[in-house]
């Protein structure tokens, strides 16, 4: 037993250093974005398309059930006034990056894992060697980068969408003053609150590509793994947003 | 000239190269041949430096590839047409970008309609002429295939190698498919390696035949030779009987 976990660990850390390793190789081609700059508006247009609905979607149920929940708490203690800023508060810091980054991950990392693991195993990443093409350059670089750049965009779609649904709940169910709700929102949140959730985007959507471009590029053992490594990459990823948010949160939110 | 010197290579600790020599001149077409597993694939693999080898050296026109730097390998590898078992194209793409893609991906002095005309000539020689914009998953196995060769030889490489070229392909169509190798490789005076245990396939392209046995390549047969070799293992790969689950 002892042999087995040890043998576990040892091969976790082993994949550890080598997520590092591609993560610090991307750093080293990301001005190859340039290069295959079509393949990177390919990459936006098509990631980003896919994970639109299902982030709206969220994003207003997440805004609707939270106002729910608070809406007559706070009623109950008279603190209605505060519910705009508590929504905000709680969506432009938490709920929003972080529900964004499992839909995200469920949907872009899923799609990447999936095709980079198809293209290991039809052989489609030995040609692209073969003819002298690095796929981190070709591949990994292209798709980390579209991420980067389309997650900031869909937190700040869904924090929008979560803060007003919380605001026709908040209005509709315990009838506050839609001016108290706007104007608390204004009171408690700070710029720094929006700007952090989104630096949490970028994170969390480079860790997303990271862990998913890996998953795909490591696939082995035909159409089997091609669905273990992309049930890996998803898990993976998602338990790495929730672990990384909250050390994010402290660093960015408790000074 | 292509030379495989001392060969060895090792998978999960098992030697699956021994100690592989080999030495190809311009314009010879010889195949190498063996059971599943034993090694094959790995050597064209180990030629074009997809994987590298425990130790040995692999020379090609003199260059000793583990000797240069990453930007001269690329161009070393420019040499080199490799046709996969599995075709390898491209989803993505269509018929003509598949073709055109080491042209176009690579810094070259041809402009757009010069790759294109490339692409038609490449179509015209494996008889695939007005599938352009087809898509890979719109064409079946043999023409898979034969797009895979026009986009192995749109370089005009001076060495092609060739994995598995028939498996899973009908007779007609395989016959079709050795044909064109022959026709190309005579064509474009180049080197040609072909992996194989199809019989036919090596009856029809060989000018030598090497059998790969436990890690180690036997002396060459021509293919008269092969069919009426002494040797036990040739013998029974050739006429049947190697349990290929061993």
């Amino acid at each position: 037993m002892f042999h087995s976990l040890g043998y576990s660990i040892l091969f976790q850390f082993n994949e550890l250093g080598q997520i590092t390793i591609l993560g610090l190789k991307y750093f080293k081609y990301v001005f190859f974005t340039f290069k295959f700059f079509q393949r990177f508006i390919e990459q936006v247009y098509e990631l980003g398309i896919k994970s639109l609905s299902a982030t709206v979607i969220t994003s207003i149920f997440i805004g609707l059930v939270f106002s729910l929940q608070i809406v007559r708490e706070f009623s109950r203690f008279g603190a209605n006034y505060m519910i705009g800023g508590i929504v905000g508060l709680a969506i432009w810091r938490e709920l929003g990056p972080l529900l964004t980054g499992v839909v995200v991950s469920a949907r872009i990392g899923s799609a990447i894992s999936s095709e980079l693991g198809s293209m290991k195993v039809t052989e489609q990443i030995d040609a692209l060697r073969a003819m002298s093409q690095n796929p981190i350059k070709y591949l990994v670089v292209p798709r980390i980068t579209a991420i980067l750049f389309i997650m900031p965009l869909l937190v700040g779609l869904a924090d929008f969408l979560g803060f007003v649904s919380g605001f026709f709940v908040a209005t509709a169910i315990a009838n506050i003053n839609p001016n108290a709700y706007f104007n608390s929102a204004i009171i408690m949140l700070e710029p720094f609150d929006i700007v952090g959730g989104l630096i949490k985007a970028v994170v969390f959507g480079f860790l997303i590509g990271l862990i998913s471009c890996f998953h795909g590029l490591n696939t082995k053992s035909g159409s089997k793994g091609v669905g273990k490594s992309t049930t890996k990459a998803v898990v993976q990823t998602i338990v790495c947003i929730f672990v990384v948010n909250y050390f994010l949160s402290y660093i960015l939110y408790q000074n | 000239m292509l030379e495989l010197i001392n060969i060895k290579k090792q998978f999960n600790q098992v030697d699956i190269l021994k100690n592989v020599n080999l030495t190809v001149n311009p314009g010879e077409n010889i195949t190498i041949i063996g059971t599943s597993g034993s090694g094959k694939s790995t050597i064209l693999k180990l030629i074009l430096g997809l994987i590298e080898q425990d130790s040995g050296t692999i020379m090609f026109n003199g260059v000793n590839p583990e000797k240069l730097s990453t930007s001269q390998f690329y161009e070393y590898r420019k040499y080199f047409g490799l046709l996969f078992q599995s075709s390898a194209l491209f989803d993505s793409l269509t018929v003509e970008e598949n073709i055109a893609f080491p042209l176009t991906e690579q810094p070259n002095n041809l402009n757009n309609f010069e790759i294109n005309k490339k692409v038609d000539e490449a179509l015209e020689l494996v008889e695939m002429k007005g599938a352009n914009l087809k898509n890979p998953s719109e064409l079946s196995g043999g023409q898979q295939k034969r797009i895979a060769l026009a986009r192995a030889i749109i370089t005009k490489p001076k060495c092609l190698l060739f994995d598995e070229p028939t498996t899973g392909l009908d007779p007609v169509l395989s016959t079709n498919i050795e044909d064109l190798i022959v026709r190309i490789a005579t064509e474009l005076n180049t080197i040609s390696i072909t992996v194989t245990h199809q019989i036919s396939t090596i009856l029809r392209i060989s000018d030598l035949i090497y059998f790969l046995n436990d890690g180690i390549l036997l002396a060459p047969e021509t293919t008269q030779t092969i069919m009426v070799s002494k040797n036990p293992i040739i013998r029974s790969f050739i006429h049947g009987g190697i349990d290929e689950t061993k």
